[in-house]
């Protein structure tokens, strides 16, 4: 009698067992929700002639994208207007060069885009989704002066040989500024003519997405004479790992926008953390278009050749 | 600082002049449980004639001062016998008092008058954890858990599934001032949080503050969890002696001198890694190889107890802890020697001198000297020996060690001029030395590449002082307050940080013993843990504040009710509050544990701020014991560094929390328990879409393409809620010399698969359409307890 009152328990226990369902201990569920919307990506230097764009939608953050140009949105209409809503240029629909960037919009213009200190407005409309906008300011170009070279800068454990490229950013004061800092070597000896590698021990420069760069913030520096030291890696230079002698060096400096500055901060936050993959913290990536998704950006940009010191 | 001396010397000549003019004596004394001796925390000590009463200390010292005249004294302690002493009070008296337990504690009668009842005290957001119940409880694994019990308190929430880590009122578990015998404990938990290191054998006392936090406390922004051991036994030898399904311990307390010295000692053990170590070392073998792997934790508790005099008390607390896993492997063939090794430790020491000293009826003091240190340290070791003439041999070993080392000292001192007021005044001063992670790398080879580094960041050593003042003060009948103030400084490197702490309570007694609360306390916290996850990982780090990272700080404001229904039996509290912390501490968007860089980089501060309402409905008494609590919570973080600088809700914002909880002694062998709980579910940033842009290079040709994942905002998704029923049942056997008994339950009853963690998998499923298998990608939660059963065997001799 005593074990009969064990046969429901057993029974139970028997009945959960044979269930595997009840012992799983990963379960399926539903995604973040999200809204279907255009993505567009469009950067304009004041210096540019011909001005590339990049419009597709989102998906879902589980969807598996085979092919990124099924993501293109080539029926949209992409316009860039003045302050007064005067259309300055409609993008025309291009194939996409390859698979890896598929821009798929481009304008030629007339002449190099200038209009610093004046405001634009990006706006794509597509069928079915939402009309998406943005606005930007075009900066000034940024005032520097005494840009000055030295072959023999030293060398360093992380670029090797490097020259020295030092000159003065003269900011303009009462107003956030942001600037990028490339350095182009043209080397007569190798005829080889490259964005060099920079880096610099100044803690007030940020690192870009664009490896070639570096950022910079007036932050601690507004309105004033700000001196600048970069060094400038010999990868690309000769047999001696020095650069030879005729190299010229220019400084290209530009002003961005702050929009474009810190998309490009989070992007490369994001890309990073992308690559550490265990247990890092997520990046919100800027964005500044209005119910859409991804960055119109500008810069005006000053190149200099840079002196022998 | 000038305030704080103003007020305290206020304080002194109001409290002096109190007692002037009036032929009045103490009555003072310890009250002791009648058959172990140890002492009683929070008995009430009531005089009829003046209905005037007080109540033990920690220590379980009480005193009262009484006009000359007959006394008509009643002492009280829930689950002990009440006593009553008549006498006629004409000098100041001392009268120890023992009690002793009553065996049915339903049918103990206690007057309302006597008793310490919720709505008595002036002090709000407090719980006293009674430690039956704790017991008694259904657990994981059949291991009791005070800090899983504390987590079933309304206003405290559990972080992850399984995890002893808690959040009260919105704030983070490094917030959370755990003290063992008034020595804060800094990594509370074994097994990467799964076990709390409290050995519930061990512990006589808990209490849990959330809020109006009495002005001697202080360091940290939420919660005071005050865990006081056993004094050990003065008059006979007890032990306990308790096998489960992971885990052994025995406890044995009883006089070293009869009622002059005890002593308790417990110690705990896991034992899977002794019970599988033939399997592993089968399995190393059959793999032509020597070793063993495995992983246990234990943790050891020793209290001595002297009395030196009447009036002295010296008490000598040592806790040890460890956690360990290892793995060891030799393998040699035959021409080469190959060695592995890797251990991982981790855990707490805590030492303490205390020594009690009544000075006067009216005065008693406390001083303790402390050191505790959490340390972790790894250690992996490789090395190669080739056993020919031309041999290559290699040495490789890396080594990791971090922690925190504190030594303190505290001076204490309870004045009790009179039954209006009771002064608490004391200083503290910590040296913390923190130990923020150090590597060493050692490579040894034939060639000349050896090299022996050490690399990390160098040790920081931080003073901590506090000194506080504090009147818990019965302004007449209906109206009682405790005011007070703790004042603290911090010095750290070059830097010093000083804060004044205000903190009161009121309560409001209303015709029919219903009490309106209300209380206000500012606090401070210059210690924070940097971790990664509420997992409770060993390379969690205690850091100090520095010169960047600012000292974090907070107020609360809270307001409720408390009564007391059917003579004590029920205790019904509705609390809310509101709490706004400042410089709280979050890892920047894009910080990574493996990265190595100084810590401060990869910090940001912002502010959160918390409110919400709790409700607690506890029966205390009777077959039938237990409690409901329900919490409606919100809590926010903002952080300019994060999610643009606007606010979002912090991971742990549940905007319900039930709990219930239940035992049931049908009579003396049976004891039925079971909890439920539920949470709304945790929330969890994941990206909501994906896009793709490029991004603009010199080379206008290349520009560099990328996919962007897109956050609405951070902590924009939110887990599935959690529930879970525990079910246990306590069957007890009593016999001549010891009492059996065994536990068997089942923890998560209907196995619902509570979130862990939530992870992203890649799969490929076929495609009728494509006619091949295409990729899938699929949100997937992990859960780590289906329904899991224990059991356990006690024997109390």
């Amino acid at each position: 009698m005593k074990k009969i009152r064990y046969i429901p328990l057993l029974s139970l226990l028997i009945l959960l067992t044979a269930c595997e369902d009840f012992f799983r201990t990963t379960v399926e569920v539903d995604p973040p929700s999200y809204v279907k919307g255009i993505a567009v990506n469009l950067y304009i230097d004041d210096s540019d002639t011909v001005v590339y764009a990049m419009v597709s939608h989102n998906t879902g953050s589980l969807e598996t994208v085979r092919d990124r140009k099924s993501l293109l949105l080539p029926g949209a209409v992409v316009t860039v207007q003045d302050e007064k809503g005067d259309v300055l240029f409609v993008m025309d629909t291009i194939m996409p060069a390859n698979d890896v960037v598929p821009v798929n919009f481009v304008a030629y213009l007339d002449s190099a885009f200038g209009g610093n200190g004046r405001t634009f407005t990006l706006e794509v409309i597509h069928p079915g989704y939402e009309k998406v906008t943005a606005t930007q300011t075009m900066p000034h170009k940024p005032e520097v002066s005494h840009p000055l070279f030295n072959p023999d800068g030293g060398f360093d454990d992380y670029i090797g040989h490097y020259g020295i490229l030092s000159f003065t950013v003269h900011d303009r004061p009462g107003e956030e500024n942001f600037y990028a800092v490339r350095v182009y070597v043209e080397d007569p000896v190798q005829e080889f003519n490259y964005f060099a590698s920079i880096v610099t021990d100044d803690p007030l420069f940020e690192t870009s997405y664009d490896w070639d760069a570096l950022l910079l913030t007036d932050k601690t520096f507004d309105g004033e004479a700000y001196p600048v030291r970069i060094k400038v890696a010999a990868i690309f230079a000769g047999d001696d790992q020095t650069f030879p002698p005729g190299v010229r060096v220019f400084l290209d400096i530009r002003e961005i926008t702050k929009d474009m500055y810190l998309y490009d901060r989070t992007l490369e936050k994001a890309m990073e953390a992308r690559d550490l993959g265990f247990y890092v913290e997520p990046v919100q990536v800027w964005d500044n278009i209005d119910h859409g998704f991804g960055l119109f950006g500008m810069s005006a940009r000053r190149v200099v050749l840079a002196g022998r010191e | 600082m000038r305030l704080f001396t103003l007020f305290f010397l206020f304080l002194l000549l109001f409290l002096s002049a109190s007692g002037e003019g009036q032929s009045r004596h103490t009555i003072s004394g310890y009250i002791s449980d009648a058959a172990s001796g140890e002492k009683l925390i929070g008995a009430n000590v009531f005089d009829a004639r003046t209905q005037q009463g007080t109540a033990t200390n920690v220590y379980g010292f009480y005193s009262l001062t009484l006009p000359e005249g007959e006394v008509e004294l009643a002492v009280s302690y829930v689950g002990y016998g009440r006593k009553r002493f008549s006498f006629f009070l004409k000098q100041d008296t001392v009268l120890n008092i023992s009690l002793e337990e009553s065996l049915e504690i339903g049918e103990v009668t206690v007057t309302a008058r006597e008793q310490q009842r919720i709505e008595r005290s002036s002090q709000m957001s407090l719980t006293d954890i009674p430690l039956k119940q704790i017991r008694a409880l259904p657990s994981l694994l059949g291991e009791t858990d005070l800090l899983k019990t504390v987590q079933l308190l309304p206003g405290v929430q559990s972080g992850n599934e399984g995890q002893s880590g808690f959040y009260v009122r919105g704030g983070s578990p490094d917030q959370n001032l755990i003290l063992l015998d008034g020595v804060p404990v800094y990594n509370a938990s074994h097994l990467f949080g799964f076990y709390s290191i409290f050995n519930t054998d061990a512990i006589s006392d808990v209490k849990l503050i959330k809020g109006g936090f009495p002005a001697r406390y202080g360091g940290r922004l939420s919660s005071v969890l005050d865990i006081r051991m056993k004094d050990g036994n003065q008059k006979e030898f007890h032990g306990d002696v308790t096998a489960g399904l992971v885990s052994a311990k025995a406890t044995l307390e009883g006089p070293v001198v009869k009622e002059k010295t005890s002593f308790i000692v417990s110690g705990r053990r896991t034992y899977a890694d002794l019970v599988a170590r033939p399997f592993i070392k089968r399995g190393f073998s059959e793999g032509g190889e020597e070793g063993n792997a495995g992983y246990y934790f234990y943790d050891l508790n020793l209290k001595l107890v002297h009395n030196l005099s009447r009036n002295d008390r010296f008490f000598f607390s040592a806790y040890n802890g460890d956690d360990r896993f290892y793995y060891r492997s030799r393998y040699q063939p035959g021409g080469f020697e190959e060695r592995m090794s890797n251990e991982l430790e981790w855990g707490n020491t805590i030492v303490a001198g205390r020594w009690n000293h009544i000075w006067s009826g009216k005065l008693f003091s406390n001083t303790t000297f402390t050191w505790s240190r959490y340390h972790l340290g790894a250690d992996m070791s490789y090395f190669y020996r080739e056993t020919s003439p031309d041999s290559v041999n290699e040495d490789t070993r890396l080594k990791y060690t971090s922690g925190i080392d504190d030594l303190a000292l505290h001076v204490d001192l309870d004045y009790i001029p009179t039954p209006a007021h009771y002064v608490r005044i004391g200083a503290k001063g910590i040296r913390h030395r923190f130990d923020p992670g150090a590597y060493s790398f050692h490579y040894l080879t034939d060639s000349e590449e050896s090299f022996d580094t050490l690399l990390g960041q160098r040790k920081l050593s931080s003073t901590e002082l506090a000194v506080y003042v504090e009147d818990d003060w019965r302004i007449s009948g209906v109206l009682r307050a405790n005011v007070g103030l703790h004042y603290s400084s911090f010095m750290t490197g070059h830097y010093q940080y000083h804060s004044l702490q205000p903190r009161l309570s009121v309560r409001y007694l209303l015709p029919g013993e219903v009490a309106l609360k209300a209380s206000f306390a500012t606090m401070r916290q210059y210690v924070q843990l940097l971790a990664f996850s509420s997992i409770g990982l060993p390379t969690d780090l205690w850091l100090p504040t520095t010169g960047t990272v600012k000292p974090q700080d907070a107020w609360q404001v809270a307001a409720g009710a408390a009564h007391t229904f059917f003579d004590g039996i029920l205790e019904v509290s509705l609390e809310g509050y509101y709490k706004v912390m400042n410089h709280v501490l979050a890892y920047k968007e894009g910080a990574g544990m493996m990265q190595f860089d100084d810590w401060q980089e990869r910090v940001t501060q912002g502010r959160g701020w918390a409110y919400g309402a709790e409700l607690f409905v506890n029966k205390k008494k009777g077959k039938w014991t237990g409690w409901l609590g329900y919490t409606l919570a919100w809590s926010w973080r903002q952080f300019d560094d994060l999610n643009f600088g606007k606010k979002f809700h912090y991971k742990y914002d549940r905007r319900h929390d039930i709990s219930l909880v239940s035992v049931y002694e049908i009579n003396d062998h049976v004891h039925l328990s079971g909890t439920w709980v539920y949470g709304t579910g945790n929330c969890y940033t994941l990206a909501n879409s994906t896009y793709y842009g490029f991004f603009p290079s010199g080379y206008q040709e290349s520009h560099q393409d990328t996919e962007v994942d897109y956050y609405e905002q951070r902590n924009n998704y939110r887990m599935r809620p959690y529930h879970r029923l525990d079910l246990g049942v306590d069957l007890i056997r009593k016999r001549e010399h010891f009492t059996r008994k065994l536990s068997l339950g089942a923890y998560n009853v209907y196995s619902r698969k509570n979130p862990f963690y939530m992870n992203i998998e890649n799969d490929y499923v076929w495609d009728d359409n494509t006619q091949q298998m295409e990729p899938v990608r699929r949100l997937v939660q992990y859960s780590l307890f289906p329904v899991i059963p224990y059991f356990s065997l006690n024997f109390h001799f």
